[in-house]
């Protein structure tokens, strides 16, 4: 199974399979900031309990951790220092106790805590507690052996801090000690101030993020400090060594016994409290002791003491017969991955951590350990985020523009510097309406049309309203040639579902095409400004020198003479370009100014002219025409009707007169006759009026559309880059620039700005002298300037 | 003190001076009353004609100076009132000096810094344009010709008369 370290800031380390999921996360206990711990008496192999074991404060967070993995270095295996069952028995609030596997008791003298991770499991398959039995090579737990089985005793990295005065001058360097001030924290979350007033610490311990600490479990030192750069009366305690009473040097973990197996480790006690150092000691050529045996484990070992002229580097043999030589990489890379900065050399320790005795492990931006290593003078190492100490490795250094910025342009600049136009993405054209693409000509022959009368074969609702003129929706005129559809040349122009026709002739009414969409493109092309005073000269620029662009229906737009042509090295101008983008249903129009590929402005207007049409509503003006021919006729047929009946009622009434001697009847008679004849005169009467009507029927007309005017259309039909630039009154360059220079701005010599030997001084004005080295008096120092200010031949 | 006495050429803004200067005499003089070695008034004796001088160098100080004024006085003596020469007593401690220059002959032309003093019309400005065309032809219509009509009619047939072959 793939292992993943991956290492965060907040020193958090997980450890995944290669599906992602978290088999174990580590935290180191760097998280603790807050260190207390007091040392016990040793009793036997057990801590003497009723006094308080280690005692770490730890946050709250933790509780939920469900073990803690150490590494007792007094055995070659490790330790669930903590347990469930521990951890169930913590108090809560800020406390718990260490204990080792099987107990609360440790096994050795000093478990090794460093690096002390706190684990905590996520996957239920894997229970650490199976650890216990060393059940290591069960392969459930294979995906750990790397990190469990690490060998933390041969870590030959030493933890320590290293204190440096104000002139950066290191005092000693000291591997983190649990039992320091906690009251004193400062800096990194360590708050180790040196009783003598020292508090500018470096932590030298790499740890990738900020505010963390080791516990380390040793009441003993560091096995290298600095014994060179003492400061404020520090001493060093130092030892007969010649007595039997050897006290062993352990390395860092390492379980120390007095030989003799007192049964009494060292006490920091039994040193002076200005010995920091505590028991470094340098045994040439000893044996040492180790594990309270008498028998010494290795032999001819060198270990770190002292640093000074007699410091050798720290080497261990190990029984196999392995030397730390061939370890080494292995070692380096485990380390790495860790993420700690580490020595090899114990001896270098109080070298500068950004020299090359240094290595610091490779972590990426994402804050991964990848297991290489560079030396921390090298260029590699410069580059990687966790070279600097005082700087928290994620945060984010603001950007500021200077030139010396380290940090690349955050912008997300468009190198291309180019407007895409979007696509259009709703077109209406020709969905509901024709929109055809007409000549005059054509458009001619439409309008008659329009006038023509009704053929009487066609359905008034075939034009789907009642009249061809109703038909229409708009004409618009385009200054431009209006793009046609290709896949229908020469479309029959319809009236609704009526084919248009020439009245005389009665050939079908054909039209360009149909438009192509219903916005067009229309390049007007570019230009180029060279200005006349060129690119370096203050008349080309604001407010001398001004820029506009006219454009044709849309009015004006003020460009600036700056963005018209850029000032490079290659002396490479701007194009300035205009394309309009037209709607071929409303006739708007937005002119867009183009600095070369990049949009820059656009200026709205309406392009498209609307053309009022008229025609007759032939429809309406038919059914008049029916209409009122039928009323005239039955007007007439009451009228003639009404003159029989009157003429028949005459004669009637007159023979009635005649056939009666009564003179009285023929009145009546005449009455009536008189009364017929009044209807008849009443229904022709009525009859003239329904002629009438017929004869002076109104053509119903109707109109389309509103003139708009086409005043633009007189205007000049391209844009035009108009510049206004200075105008130089009458002078000579050669006598005016003789007489008080041309200004400018330079830095250089001044002799460089005077004439060559011989020839005739030039002027100069000057500034900013520093007048380092001048001998003469402060009023003649201040003539001295004014004369430079003022100017002068050179 | 030995005062040297020239007739100066060049621009009194010049700094290097030598070439310009024709020596015309050395004289014995001393000062009117205390001092400054910056204008000192040196009393000497004079004589008709020294009258176009108009620079001086004293020994004593090792300064150049400006004749400023000739004060003739009975006797045959006369005071020269004097104001040192800066640009000259100082050419060599500050033509290596390495500044800020704001005004320039050498430069030979206007630069981006604007500058006041050059003689730019107030009032008036000169007026260009220049066309933008497509190909070299204005990209709207010259004439009616050259423009289409767009006709929106209801409806949605489309239909087509094929051109004659």
């Amino acid at each position: 199974m793939e292992i993943n370290r991956e290492f965060y800031s907040g020193n958090t380390r997980k450890i995944t399979d290669s599906n992602s999921n978290m088999i174990v996360e580590f935290i180191s206990n760097s998280l603790y900031t807050d260190i207390t711990a007091t040392p016990t008496k040793y009793i036997g192999k057990e801590w003497d309990k009723s006094a308080s074991p280690w005692k770490i404060n730890y946050k709250s967070e933790f509780f939920n951790l469900d073990y803690m993995l150490g590494y007792n270095a007094g055995y070659e295996e490790p330790v669930t220092v903590a347990q469930s069952k521990f951890f169930k028995e913590r108090k809560k609030g800020y406390t718990f106790y260490l204990s080792s596997n099987g107990g609360n008791s440790f096994s050795g003298a000093h478990s090794r805590l460093f690096p002390v991770w706190l684990a905590t499991l996520s996957r239920s398959d894997i229970n650490l507690s199976d650890t216990v039995t060393n059940n290591w090579v069960n392969d459930k737990y294979k995906e750990l052996h790397p990190v469990i089985n690490f060998d933390y005793s041969k870590i030959f990295a030493v933890p320590f801090l290293q204190i440096k005065n104000e002139g950066n001058r290191v005092l000693f360097s000291e591997s983190l000690r649990a039992n320091f001030d906690p009251t004193n924290y400062s800096g990194w979350g360590v708050g180790f101030v040196y009783k003598n007033g020292v508090n500018n610490i470096d932590l030298a311990m790499e740890i990738v993020s900020l505010n963390n600490t080791f516990l380390t479990p040793d009441w003993l030192t560091t096995n290298c400090f600095s014994s060179e750069e003492f400061d404020n009366g520090l001493s060093i305690t130092t030892y007969d060594v010649s007595s039997a009473t050897v006290r062993n040097v352990a390395q860092l973990g390492e379980r120390m016994q007095y030989s003799g197996n007192t049964g009494t480790y060292f006490d920091p006690n039994d040193f002076a409290s200005t010995d920091i150092a505590g028991i470094m000691q340098y045994y040439p050529n000893r044996m040492i002791y180790i594990n309270g045996t008498e028998n010494p484990i290795y032999n001819n070992v060198y270990y770190g003491g002292f640093i000074s002229n007699n410091m050798r580097p720290f080497r261990r043999t190990f029984a196999s017969g392995v030397t730390f030589d061939d370890l080494a990489e292995y070692i380096a890379k485990e380390m790495a991955y860790i993420g700690f900065r580490f020595l090899v050399d114990c001896s270098q320790i109080n070298q500068p951590i950004d020299s090359e005795y240094y290595y610091i492990p490779e972590i990426n931006s994402a804050g991964v350990t990848t297991g290489n290593y560079y030396t921390a003078d090298s260029a590699e190492a410069a580059q990687l985020p966790n070279n600097d100490w005082t700087t928290d490795v994620y945060s984010v250094t603001p950007y500021d523009g200077t030139d010396d910025d380290e940090d690349e342009d955050p912008n997300d600049y468009d190198d291309s510097n180019t407007t895409v136009l979007n696509p259009i993405p709703i077109d209406w054209s020709n969905d509901f309406q024709n929109y055809y693409v007409m000549s005059t000509v054509d458009v001619q022959r439409v309008a008659a049309y329009l006038y023509s009368e009704l053929p009487t074969n066609q359905p008034a609702n075939d034009f789907l309203t009642n009249n061809p003129i109703d038909c229409v929706v708009s004409l618009m005129l385009f200054p431009f040639e209006v793009s046609r559809d290709p896949d229908y040349p020469n479309p029959i122009v319809y009236f609704g579902k009526v084919k248009g026709y020439y009245p005389d002739t009665q050939i079908e009414l054909i039209a360009k095409g149909y438009i192509r969409g219903q916005v067009q493109e229309i390049d007007c092309g570019e230009c180029v400004y060279y200005p006349e005073y060129g690119v370096n000269d203050f008349r080309s620029y604001e407010p001398y020198c001004d820029a506009e662009l006219i454009l044709p229906y849309c009015g004006s737009v003020k460009l600036s003479p700056t963005a018209i042509y850029c000032k490079t090295t290659e002396q490479n101008f701007h194009k300035i370009g205009v394309k309009y983008i037209v709607d071929l249903i409303t006739g708007a129009c937005i002119a867009c100014v183009y600095l070369d590929s990049l949009l820059i402005d656009t200026v709205n207007g309406q392009i498209g002219m609307t053309i009022p049409i008229t025609g007759i509503k032939s429809a309406d003006m038919d059914r008049d025409i029916t209409y009122k021919q039928a009323a005239a006729k039955t007007a007439q047929n009451t009228a003639l009707s009404s003159l029989a009946s009157a003429v028949v009622g005459t004669v009637n009434g007159f023979i009635s007169a005649g056939m009666s001697p009564n003179p009285i009847n023929i009145g009546g008679a005449a009455l009536n006759a008189v009364t017929s004849a009044l209807s008849y005169d009443s229904a022709e009467e009525n009859y003239k009026t329904k002629v009438y009507d017929l004869q002076h029927i109104q053509v119903p007309f109707s109109v389309r559309g509103s003139a708009s005017p086409l005043c633009d259309f007189r205007n000049e039909q391209f844009p035009r880059l108009l510049i206004k630039r200075p105008v130089m009154l009458d002078y000579t360059p050669e006598v005016y620039a003789h007489s008080v220079g041309y200004a400018c701005l330079k830095t250089g010599v001044i002799k460089e700005y005077g004439a060559a030997e011989g020839e005739t001084p030039q002027y100069i004005e000057c500034t900013g002298i520093d007048f380092s080295g001048f001998g003469g008096t402060e009023i003649e120092k201040a003539r001295l300037k004014a004369c430079l200010e003022g100017g002068l031949y050179l | 003190m030995q005062i040297t006495i020239y007739i100066n050429t060049a621009d009194s803004r010049v700094a290097n001076k030598s070439g310009h200067l024709t020596t015309i005499a050395s004289l014995s003089g001393r000062p009117t009353e205390a001092d400054s070695i910056i204008t000192p008034q040196i009393i000497v004796d004079w004589k008709p004609q020294y009258n176009r001088v108009n620079y001086a160098y004293i020994v004593d100080f090792g300064k150049y100076y400006f004749i400023k004024d000739i004060v003739v006085k009975s006797g045959g003596q006369a005071i020269l009132y004097l104001d040192a020469d800066d640009r000259y007593n100082w050419y060599d401690y500050y033509k290596n000096k390495t500044v800020i220059i704001t005004r320039s002959e050498k430069i030979g032309a206007p630069t981006e810094i604007p500058d006041s003093k050059l003689p730019i019309d107030p009032n008036r400005h000169e007026l260009l344009t220049l066309p933008i065309l497509k190909n070299g032809a204005p990209a709207f219509a010259q004439t009616i010709n050259q423009c289409d009509y767009v006709l929106a009619t209801v409806g949605n047939i489309k239909e087509t008369v094929q051109p004659n072959e």
